[in-house]
């Protein structure tokens, strides 16, 4: 096994380690990895870090996507193993599109409010929309993130008209 | 798993696994705790910049040998130091230079020094980045500075330039105009050596052992130059103008021997062009006043 073969191993051993180490606070919310998803996870996270040009130093950020993400409504037992790979994909392909603009925790903290709160758990709609909108704006020079650390700023740059409860119960009241 | 590679020149003698926990801590300095990870290039940038400070401990005298039984990250740790330590060097020197500093009308030379110079000072990353050069150092200096870069390189290229003030200055800014305007009617706008030129004109005067600055040289002094020169090759001729160097360097630079290496490496471009010109009766081209 040649040097680079011998290191890769070994960061893919340490995060299979932590990621099961997280097993102790997402179980609570039903989710819990076994040995095989932490090996395929940390297979996933080389697979998307060559995918992206990327190089992760120290402890790696799937732990921290696990825990933004373990409270969510749309992941279960079921889709926890395969959510949280299509999750650390996303977050490295738009650490690229923002030009590391963004800190790890703004763009986690928008990804989440994105997912549960206008995707509903659809993963497309968070790649596909919410995300790629979000990195035009940076590129463009929007910075109105940072003083809210990524939180409610999908409004400033989203560009349909979403579902508005207030004019929803006005429209309601006025039908009775 | 992504290979960093390094430029082949600089290639680094400790293994991977000793520099990459520097590299990981340097990059999550870089990255203070806002990212887990960066793109390539910056991991190329941040594990260039370790085997720089690395090699620039190696290249210490006397620490070539003793290197490899020093870990890896002490050698990083010292050559870090020695860069702060030139930068901080290329600084005064820059403040000596810079108060008696003469231009002579060369636009290169002059926005080289009095722009590339300090943008180098404000910008250079000694942690980061300490293998950038940051400048194209577009005048061009009297010597090939190789694989050097980074403050490396810009304090080796600030050193020949004050040592072209100090031979420069001897002659006074009046001869050295003259010489660079009969050189070329539009020499502000060239980006050559004026100290190489300059030297060229003053080789003439070794050969005729003419004193300076003189009138200039007349057609019976070409003529006397060319008779000398044909029979020369060009290792006699650049053999005899460093012995007139050399007592050049005695008479009025004190001996200055870095002068004189540094003169001395631009001699055989010189000569090229004085035997060059010799063959094709145009020694008026090189000696021109």
């Amino acid at each position: 096994m040649d040097q680079n073969n011998w290191m890769e191993e070994m960061a893919k051993q340490t995060l299979a380690a932590q990621v099961l180490e997280t097993n102790q606070y997402t179980q609570k919310y039903g989710l819990v990895l076994r040995k095989e998803d932490a090996a395929l996870l940390a297979e996933a996270r080389a697979d998307v870090l060559r995918d992206q040009k990327r190089v992760e130093f120290g402890p790696g950020i799937l732990p921290k996507i696990i825990y933004a993400f373990c409270d969510s409504s749309y992941i279960y037992q079921d889709n926890y193993c395969e959510s949280m790979a299509r999750l650390q994909e996303i977050f490295f392909q738009y650490k690229n599109e923002m030009l590391d603009e963004i800190t790890d925790d703004e763009l986690l903290e928008f990804m989440r409010e994105q997912f549960e709160n206008v995707c509903r758990g659809d993963f497309d709609y968070l790649e596909g929309t919410c995300l790629d909108l979000f990195a035009q704006a940076i590129r463009a020079g929007y910075a109105g993130y940072r003083e809210t650390e990524g939180k409610g700023v999908f409004e400033e740059v989203d560009i349909v008209k979403r579902w508005d409860r207030e004019l929803y119960l006005e429209a309601l009241m006025d039908l009775f | 798993m992504y290979s960093l590679e390094v430029d082949p020149i600089e290639k680094c003698r400790y293994p991977m696994e000793e520099i990459m926990p520097i590299v990981s801590e340097l990059a999550q300095k870089y990255t203070g705790c806002d990212h887990s990870s960066v793109t390539y290039e910056k991991a190329q940038m941040l594990m260039e910049a370790v085997v720089y400070c690395i090699n620039e401990d190696g290249r210490q005298e006397g620490n070539a040998l003793a290197t490899k039984s020093i870990p890896a990250r002490e050698a990083y740790e010292n050559g870090r130091k020695i860069v702060k330590e030139k930068l901080m060097e290329l600084r005064t020197l820059y403040h000596a230079l810079i108060s008696d500093f003469r231009d002579y009308g060369s636009m290169c030379l002059k926005d080289t020094v009095r722009k590339g110079i300090p943008a180098f000072l404000e910008r250079y990353d000694f942690k980061y980045a300490p293998q950038e050069t940051l400048l194209t150092l577009d005048y061009p200096a009297m010597r090939n500075y190789g694989a050097l870069s980074g403050v490396d390189l810009v304090l080796c290229y600030l050193r020949d330039i004050q040592l072209e003030q100090k031979f420069l200055h001897r002659m006074g800014d009046k001869y050295i105009i003259k010489v660079l305007r009969k050189y070329h009617r539009d020499y502000e706008y060239l980006s050559e050596n004026i100290c190489g030129i300059v030297l060229q004109n003053v080789t003439g005067h070794m050969i005729l052992d003419k004193p300076l600055p003189g009138q200039g040289f007349g057609q019976e002094e070409l003529e006397s130059l060319e008779e000398i020169l044909s029979d020369k090759t060009e290792e006699q001729i650049k053999a005899y103008l460093l012995k007139a160097l050399e007592r050049l360097m005695a008479e009025y630079y004190d001996n200055d021997d870095r002068l004189l290496a540094y003169l001395g490496g631009g001699l055989s471009d010189i000569v090229t062009r004085i035997k060059y010109n010799t063959e094709n009766h145009c020694l008026g081209q090189l000696f021109v006043l």
